[in-house]
């Protein structure tokens, strides 16, 4: 099993830049990448889509970059959220689809498989569910043929919501592995897959392990983090109160063949000195490769 | 400034004591701040056997902790203090017992043989919020003023330490009886003076403090020479989490500039949850000790930084 990390927070130029981040990255002992497509560092938002001719340049660059150090691009996480939540839009418009075609296109370009998507997030527990789900599949129904035509498959994530009313995280249209597949599923297509996060599962108190058995042959992407089920945020395995036992035999049990990428925050550590995020990251390798060492366990005594 | 970290009862079970302190050399860690205690509410074994045995056994670590390089600056007694009765609902049945007494005897003796300036034994919990707030104060005050002759003859002081509570009401953390800095003066200074000692010195949990909305930083400069001894940790302000520097949100380079304005001289040690790695493969417990040196380090650099 591949073990791959998350580059945003290095990769932009105000940042490590793409040749640095690569490097370090192999030289800890990573296998892959997974490349946030629009990263944000600090407050500020690098959008290499902002430049119209030199977009495909840039990801051609980080591609050269992946590959000069031995490492493989296994996803890419493409701009979230996926709808215009923040003004209050449901449904996607051609805005969106343009802006697809062309994350599909750099997605490409990097060699990638898949590119996680945000599903739309609408409901809040069991309030809304009919719209949101109406949006999701309006979302796929646009998206949906823009993946087939390509090499990249469409990886829906399980995300959460706030409740400010009840001021706790809370469960919403894709946060149950239930109504996660039900998407899927319904997308009719084998271009849509599943991406796991398990601290958006733990975080409104589902078990990432159940999550794993229910989803099944649908999962192919992860977004492995810990947190202790009161906020996102994006810990490595063991910093945390995630069953990571469990998780890692139901991995085992459902034959699962993808990557165990990390999708582990730096920011606060870099905070404190950039190059702590480095320091953090090589915890975050040796926990990671624990994982695996757990999974190939549970596979041997199966 | 000595970097330190916990000697956590899960490396005490994993490893013998040598490999894990060559490991917590090898990573960065200069002293240790050696857990006591084992299991929550319940004494080590090794206090119920004969005090020949214990001062031996301890001795003896003391050897193997110093021949790797590492010294014990602080150890930490059981918890709760009040073992026997701490679920107990009337305050006045949470006086410490004989037996609580002999235990924490036998801990400082411990410290003392460790060559540990310092030992923590936690304030009593009783009060949440303010209600019976003073009555919480009187068993502090008596259960401290019975261990202050021990303090002295072995030569080691009690580090007053932050505390919390939890309250099921409100289904949140909340402020107990020694949990903000006027509460830790008021009980360390009290001590002192009634009883013409020396021996009751601050222990600032980070984390603690954290959780009680009032940051580290303040917390440091309202202690000011008080302050001797650290416990280090992070979280996001709603829970005990017991991270590592960085993982949460606490301001660290504020927190670095109040020790240095208050002229702090004592250990920057990491009281950093172990158990937790160690659930995934025990050897990740060195992985993230070497982290937390790493970031201890980064964040006393952070006061030099203009």
């Amino acid at each position: 099993m591949k073990l791959s990390i998350i580059s945003e927070h290095f990769q932009d130029d105000s940042s490590y830049g793409l040749a640095e981040t690569f490097r370090r990255i192999a030289q800890i002992g990573f296998d892959g990448v997974d490349y946030t497509l629009v990263p944000v560092t600090g407050k500020k938002v690098y959008n290499p889509f902002e430049d119209e001719k030199g977009w495909r340049a840039h990801f051609k660059k980080a591609s050269e970059e992946i590959k000069k150090n031995g490492l493989t691009c296994e996803q890419v996480h493409a701009v979230f959220p996926t709808n215009k939540e923040n003004q209050g839009i449901n449904f996607i418009g051609d805005e969106e689809v343009e802006l697809m075609k062309k994350q599909i296109e750099a997605t490409e370009i990097l060699g990638a498989p898949y590119m996680v998507v945000h599903s739309i997030n609408i409901a809040r527990n069991y309030s809304d569910l009919d719209l949101d789900y109406e949006a999701n599949m309006d979302m796929l129904s646009k998206f949906v043929p823009l993946f087939e035509k390509s090499s990249v498959s469409l990886a829906l994530e399980n995300i959460f919501k706030s409740d400010p009313l009840r001021d706790r995280f809370c469960i919403t249209g894709s946060s149950t592995p239930e109504r996660l597949c039900r998407l899927i599923d319904d997308a009719h297509s084998d271009s849509v897959v599943a991406c796991l996060d398990t601290g958006h599962a733990h975080l409104v108190g589902v078990n990432p392990e159940a999550f794993v058995k229910i989803l099944g042959k649908r999962l192919k992407v992860l977004h492995v983090q810990d947190c202790y089920g009161r906020g996102d945020h994006h810990n490595a395995p063991g910093c945390g109160n995630i069953d990571w036992h469990k998780f890692t035999t139901a991995l085992a049990q459902i034959g699962y063949d993808g990557a165990l990428n990390l999708e582990v925050s730096f920011k606060r550590e870099m905070k404190i000195h950039p190059e702590l995020g480095w320091d953090y990251m090589k915890y975050a390798y040796k926990a990671g490769r624990a994982l695996i060492n757990l999974v190939e366990k549970a596979k041997s005594t199966k | 400034m000595k970097i330190g970290a916990i000697f956590s009862p899960a490396v005490q079970r994993h490893f013998d004591h040598d490999y894990a302190c060559k490991r917590y050399r090898e990573a960065g860690i200069e002293c240790l701040d050696y857990s006591l205690y084992g299991v929550y509410a319940i004494p080590s074994e090794i206090f119920s056997s004969s005090r020949n045995e214990w001062t031996k056994e301890f001795a003896e670590r003391k050897k193997i902790i110093e021949g790797n390089g590492l010294f014990v600056n602080q150890t930490h007694g059981t918890y709760p203090t009040n073992y026997l009765s701490f679920r107990d609902s009337d305050w006045k049945s949470k006086y410490m017992k004989e037996t609580e007494l002999d235990l924490f005897k036998k801990q400082i003796e411990v410290a003392s043989i460790l060559g540990a300036k310092y030992i923590v034994i936690h304030p009593i919990n009783h009060c949440k919020n303010d209600i019976e707030w003073e009555e919480n104060r009187l068993l502090n005050l008596d259960a401290f003023s019975r261990l202050e002759p021990i303090l002295r003859e072995f030569n080691v002081q009690l580090g007053v330490e932050n505390m919390f509570e939890h309250d099921p009401v409100r289904r949140r953390f909340c402020k107990t009886g020694c949990s903000t800095p006027e509460d830790m003066i008021d009980l360390i200074d009290t001590l002192n003076a009634s009883l013409s000692s020396d021996r009751f010195v601050a222990c600032l949990d980070t984390g603690h403090m954290l959780i009680q909305s009032i940051s580290p930083d303040k917390a440091v400069k309202k202690l000011g020479s008080r302050l001797k001894l650290l416990h280090v940790q992070d979280n996001v302000a709603l829970s005990d989490d017991h991270c590592a520097p960085g993982i949460g949100f606490t301001d660290w380079k504020a927190f670095a500039l109040a020790l240095k304005e208050v002229g702090y001289d004592g250990a920057f040690s990491v009281e950093a949850g172990l158990d937790q790695p160690a659930i995934i493969d025990k050897e990740l417990i060195f992985d993230y000790i070497e982290y937390t040196a790493k970031a201890s380090r980064r964040v006393i650099e952070l006061a030099e930084v203009k």
